[in-house]
């Protein structure tokens, strides 16, 4: 079965993201992918996907979309309204639309980013070097590699059939920090820490910085004390990873994320940990980050953090509601009808 | 050959040589890039190079730090830099009539021609690629015609343009905004998204600038510009 959606309304920004894309990382092509992998899984996973099929990341709300054909939607990520023919509907929650719904979002109340996935296997996108994500510097992946605009209409194949779940607990520590205004991050220093003084060390952990409005998915620009250099600011260009925190002359830290550039040459102090940085995906200007120091010996616990991350967003999948949806063409006196069966299978 | 291994949070492990831009430590660096590629480690997700580093990009669910660590010592303290992929020289053909060729020419106190002459006058190696997809950081360049960058930047500069920003040469890939000055531009596409070879450069290679006419420019460019035999 064919699912189509036509974008009514893009809001700020929105594009087709994915895991990101590796395979150019050694030729100077930014990774990219989503911001918040956490609400990004969990969509995929809410309406029954495959980890890694892509999605909308939608910054900042105010988004409508009409859809053409039934689609299996799930809306995750920041606190937003969301309404489903002027009702209210939940986020982490799968939902049956039908041909003439319309979905939208309303402003963002906490967080900044949204994800939409689309129950299906996606048809009329581009792949490049394994992702779909959009990369709108190389003008790769997504729907021609731009953002997507007012009439762009994406289309799906249904793998599954209609689904019926829901996030029931909100017990990641996500959760919390999502509608906190001071958003902590654990940091693992280097690998240029020294290149700063010791109470540039000091500051950097014991201030709190405010991000800026000229953050975006390219790195977020921090205010606040600066931090200390011994000496210069620069160094000969090496890689920077995601939540990779810069240290460029002014002091004020930049910390990189999915449209980075792949090499840089300001200093680095430390890198957010991976499982963190969904938390900074989700910050808005005028929110403060404080950053945490943790330990090299520490990183097996963030491991087995992701690990137990993986395992709930993937028992959400295992648990099957799901339930066999038939699709039948009905001829009442003259008139086509669509009509579709589903099955709910009792948990 | 010296070296440290330094952890960037938990999914990306760098190995540092001595911070400079040296052929010797880049070329190992390349080789041992390389032989990661080649081992199609699992839980390995990407190896990048630049001058001076190598960096892995892992997941510990699926290969432990201490195998990593193992297995990158193991390669850092055997390939030799002369086990780096010997690469064919890669011609690049320029047509010399950029916009800053007189500010460079003036700057550096000699004629035009005399820039183009020393601009094409050696072989250069590209080191690393980075900034953009298929920019290269190329090393070699006649230091008596290194100009200081633009004042203030171009806010766009079309893909294919030969610039110059200090003592550093190079091309640029996509449509960018930038600060280097303008020398002569390329037909060939160094990056080309929907080509099976995307890329033209890569780390490692040498390349040499040939100057071309305005009618040989027009005939790559419509050859497809991915090719160029002088």
């Amino acid at each position: 079965m064919h699912a189509k959606i036509e974008i009514i309304n893009p809001g700020i920004q929105c594009s087709i993201q994915d895991h990101g894309r590796y395979g150019g990382l050694d030729y100077g092509v930014s990774q990219s992918g989503v911001m918040d992998v956490f609400a990004y899984d969990y969509a995929n996973s809410i309406v029954g996907n495959l980890s890694g099929t892509p999605a909308l990341e939608i910054l900042g709300g105010s988004f409508k979309a009409l859809v053409h054909e039934p689609v299996v939607i799930c809306v995750t990520g920041a606190i937003t309204e969301m309404k489903i023919n002027s009702v209210q509907a939940r986020l982490w929650e799968s939902y049956l639309l039908n041909r003439g719904d319309q979905v939208e979002l309303k402003s963002c109340q906490s967080g900044i980013r949204n994800y939409m996935a689309i129950q299906g296997t996606w048809s009329g996108i581009d792949k490049f070097l394994n992702s779909y994500s959009t990369d709108e510097k190389a003008k790769i992946g997504g729907l021609s590699g731009r953002a997507l605009k007012r009439g762009d209409v994406l289309s799906a194949i249904w793998t599954k059939g209609a689904v019926k779940r829901n996030l029931t607990t909100y017990v990641d520590p996500y959760f919390k920090q999502l509608t906190s205004k001071v958003k902590e991050v654990r940091v693992l220093l280097g690998p240029q820490e020294d290149a700063f003084t010791s109470i540039g060390i000091d500051t950097f952990f014991n201030c709190e910085y405010e991000m800026t409005t000229t953050s975006n998915r390219m790195g977020l620009r921090l205010k606040g004390q600066a931090v200390e250099h011994i000496e210069s600011p620069d160094i000969l260009s090496d890689a920077i990873p995601f939540g990779a925190i810069q240290i460029p002359g002014d002091g004020q830290p930049i910390i990189m994320m999915a449209d980075r550039q792949t090499t840089g040459g300001y200093t680095k102090i430390g890198t957010v940990v991976s499982t963190d940085l969904p938390v900074l995906a989700q910050a808005r200007p005028g929110d403060f980050i404080r950053f945490i120091r943790i330990g090299q010996h520490e990183l097996e616990k963030i491991d087995l953090e992701r690990a137990r991350r993986q395992n709930q967003i993937r028992q959400k999948k295992d648990k099957t509601e799901i339930i066999s949806s038939k699709q039948f063409m009905v001829n009442v006196k003259n008139q086509h009808y669509e009509l579709l069966v589903e099955e709910l299978e009792s948990v | 050959m010296n070296y440290s291994i330094k952890w960037l949070g938990d999914r990306m492990i760098c190995i540092y040589f001595e911070e400079k831009i040296d052929e010797f430590i880049n070329k190992k660096v390349n080789a041992i890039k390389n032989r990661l590629i080649q081992m199609e480690l699992q839980g390995v997700d990407a190896v990048t190079s630049t001058y001076h580093t190598i960096s892995v990009y892992y997941d510990a669910l699926e290969i432990s730090r201490e195998k990593l660590v193992e297995i990158i010592s193991d390669q850092c303290d055997t390939v030799l830099p002369n086990q780096s992929l010997d690469s064919n020289l890669l011609i690049i053909p320029i047509l010399y009539d950029g916009e800053d060729l007189d500010r460079v020419a003036t700057h550096c106190g000699i004629t035009r021609e005399e820039v183009v002459n020393r601009h094409c006058g050696t072989d250069y190696r590209i080191y690393m690629l980075g900034f953009s997809p298929g920019f290269p950081y190329f090393g070699g360049m006649d230091p008596s015609i290194a100009t200081p960058r633009l004042k203030s930047p171009r806010m766009k500069i079309k893909a294919g343009s030969v610039g110059i920003a200090d003592k550093q040469t190079g091309i640029y890939p996509i449509d960018s905004p930038g600060g280097w000055n303008l020398i002569g531009r390329t037909p060939l596409k160094l990056f080309d998204p929907l080509d099976q070879c995307p890329f033209l450069l890569y780390s490692g290679q040498t390349v040499r600038f040939v100057p071309i006419d305005s009618i040989e420019f027009e005939r790559i460019l419509l050859a497809g510009g991915r090719t160029y035999a002088c």
